[in-house]
């Protein structure tokens, strides 16, 4: 099967002060496939969200750029090279995006069914009628099947519900890719739980691709098929999602493993990980988890490894890889 | 006063009044409705529910940031509703909160030792070179370089932001912290590092806590006990390991079925929600979960009659019709 989104060596320069620049995002490489769901997971700073931005060419330039050689391909289609023209008909038309904070991402004083009637008319061409009664239908599909609900503003609509807007706003434009940053990430655990559910049974139903992009492991394991871990711009570990969570190649992500609070293992001392996460202004010179990586040795601080494979489907940044020998017990 | 209960709070209400249509009537949120419950010295009670469960406000009251509208609480024999504004400047001392965003607690314009030396000078703790001193040791106490101490908020990660929030809260040497999610804004690798502090600190100083958060895996790590809130109202109440293992109320069975596991092949009892949680504005009759109960025997009795938090075997507590069958 071939992916319907495909990216490779993706840099995203930041300029700094100074006349300096940060590559937020460094050389990333990822397909996404119809049908699944990739999670992109890390903690902030990691690149994730600078990541999905480019993906639809959505980071602010300047002071961002997205560097010449990297290749963004959806469906076949170079979406780095498109006029602006094309551009805005992939975007919602081809890879449709939604956020963490939907309440801020909503018109206050437009009644929510008159917004997605907009962007289905944008899309579509359809009448002002014919896009009020798709809006109507693409609320049900997201849960939101009272009919008074189109007549409804945003504030009168709960966190949960606001983001089910989102949703249907962004299937507006039938996608066949979605982008979802931290899409539960506000919201209380019940009602993440029925988002999730929903996004995993559009997915279904409407066979698109989902990228979530997630620093909550948790979340990740729930819906993900294929999980990335991403950290300090780099992805370093890739994989079907029991492979990272349950035989895990990289150490940051068998670490992160370890030190996130967990029901299912018994409470305790949390082995957490020393240090922080580097910003992107000031990336280690070697590979970049070494400060903080218990295996670390004289390799890992002079030479960054590439993404090595575990097996076919399997792969992590790291020399362990390599000299599996040198793992520490 | 016992040291079982060396805290106690009494049927705590607390009322938020909601600005008022034109004609219209008097509206309140009930955010707190009559929570009664107890900390022994030296324990850990986690406090968990969703937004509006009422959780932070409990917390408030617990050490008078907040004046509940009815209710008691006392602390160490000492009534702390009723104390002059001296006294509880006095209480305060003892009794102190960490909050969840350190970025919005810490003057942005104070270095981070002006900042600890301050209360430690409004307390009259200490003074001059004697201050200072101290504030070093405390940076030290929570895990950061002395060099922290020249440093402004903003110059700080979340991380160490959030350990200068700890080491203020200790300066004046409490005896009890109110922790309003103290980790939900730290990433994970670092979250870790401060549970572990906490942990830490509570065994070499015998400090007690009350321990609010969203997450259950992250209360379940340093709670004894531990307290699930909905809609103003405690549910349920009982030892960490019993109420995980073995909830007695339906809700704190659906929070624990929803909460994140990191683990796609963990095996979970497959629980669903219907709806929201319903206003505090206008709680429903009856038991407030019952709109959304999954529970197989719920009844005309639940929309009907407010089921009383009791002691369903010893040390479970539980507001909940069928608690005892599930027991």
């Amino acid at each position: 099967m071939k992916p319907i989104l495909s990216v490779r060596d993706l840099t995203a320069v930041f300029a700094l002060r100074g006349g300096l620049e940060t590559r937020a995002v460094d050389g990333v490489s990822l397909d996404l496939f119809p049908g699944e769901t990739l999670a992109l997971v890390g903690e902030s700073g990691s690149g994730k969200t600078t990541l999905a931005l480019s993906l639809l060419r959505l980071i602010p330039d300047p002071p961002g750029r997205i560097d010449s050689a990297s290749r963004i391909e959806f469906d076949g289609t170079d979406v780095l090279r498109l006029d602006a023209g094309a551009l805005r008909r992939i975007r919602g038309g081809g890879m449709a995006m939604i956020f963490q904070e939907a309440g801020s991402s909503l018109n206050p004083v437009m009644t929510v069914g008159a917004q997605i009637a907009e962007t289905v008319r944008v899309h579509t061409g359809l009448g002002r009628r014919a896009a009020r009664g798709r809006a109507r239908d693409l609320l049900a599909d997201v849960g939101l099947s009272d009919p008074e609900r189109l007549d409804q503003y945003p504030h009168q609509l709960s966190g949960g519900m606001q983001q089910r807007v989102m949703i249907a706003m962004a299937l507006a434009g039938a996608p066949r890719v979605l982008i979802a940053d931290e899409p539960t990430t506000a919201l209380d655990v019940t009602i993440q739980l029925q988002v999730l559910d929903l996004l995993a049974d559009l997915q279904q139903r409407l066979g698109l691709a989902l990228l979530l992009i997630t620093h909550d492991l948790g979340v990740a394991a729930r819906i993900a098929s294929r999980v990335a871990v991403m950290y300090a711009g780099r992805i370093v570990e890739s994989a079907p999602a029991a492979r990272v969570f349950g035989g895990p190649q990289h150490p940051y992500t068998e670490a992160l493993l370890q030190a996130v609070p967990r029901l299912d293992r018994p409470a305790g001392r949390l082995p957490a990980i020393p240090g922080q996460p580097p910003r992107a202004s000031e990336w280690p010179a070697g590979c970049r988890f070494h400060p903080r990586c218990r295996h670390a040795w004289a390799r890992c601080r002079e030479q960054e490894p590439a993404l090595l494979s575990a097996d076919a489907d399997h792969a992590a940044r790291c020399w362990l890889l390599a000299e599996p020998e040198r793992r520490a017990q | 006063m016992t040291a079982q209960r060396w805290i106690e709070v009494e049927r705590l209400t607390k009322r938020f009044s909601l600005p008022r249509a034109l004609l219209g009537p008097r509206r309140a949120v009930v955010a707190l409705d009559g929570v009664s419950l107890a900390i022994a010295r030296g324990e850990t009670l986690g406090v968990v529910g969703e937004s509006g469960s009422g959780k932070t406000t409990l917390g408030r009251c617990a050490v008078r940031l907040l004046e509940p509208d009815d209710g008691r609480v006392r602390f160490d024999g000492v009534e702390v509703l009723t104390l002059d504004a001296t006294a509880l400047r006095r209480m305060r001392r003892r009794m102190q909160m960490v909050f969840q965003d350190p970025a919005l607690s810490l003057n942005p314009r104070l270095r981070v030792g002006a900042a600890l030396r301050e209360p430690i000078a409004v307390h009259g703790i200490a003074r001059g070179p004697r201050a200072r001193r101290r504030v070093v040791e405390l940076l030290g106490e929570v895990g950061l370089d002395p060099a922290a101490y020249d440093r402004y908020p903003h110059q700080l990660s979340g991380g160490q932001r959030q350990r200068v929030g700890i080491a203020r809260a200790l300066s004046v040497e409490p005896e009890f912290l109110v922790l309003d999610e103290p980790v939900s804004n730290l990433d994970v690798s670092v979250g870790a590092q401060v549970l572990n502090l906490l942990a830490d600190l509570q065994t070499r100083r015998g400090l007690t806590y009350l321990l609010i958060a969203h997450d259950l895996a992250v209360v379940r790590h340093l709670a004894n006990r531990v307290a699930v809130m909905y809609l103003g109202r405690v549910v349920e109440l009982a030892p960490a390991e019993t109420l995980y293992g073995q909830p007695l109320h339906p809700y704190t069975a659906a929070l624990l079925a929803a909460a994140p596991v990191p683990d796609p092949g963990a095996a979970r009892p497959r629980i669903r929600l219907a709806g929201e949680p319903p206003s505090a504005v206008s709680p429903p009759p009856g038991c407030p979960f019952h709109p959304r109960c999954p529970h197989p025997k719920k009844s005309e009795r639940c929309t009907m009659e407010r089921p009383v938090l009791r002691e369903v075997e010893p040390a479970r507590w539980a507001a909940c019709h069928f608690a005892e069958q599930t027991a």
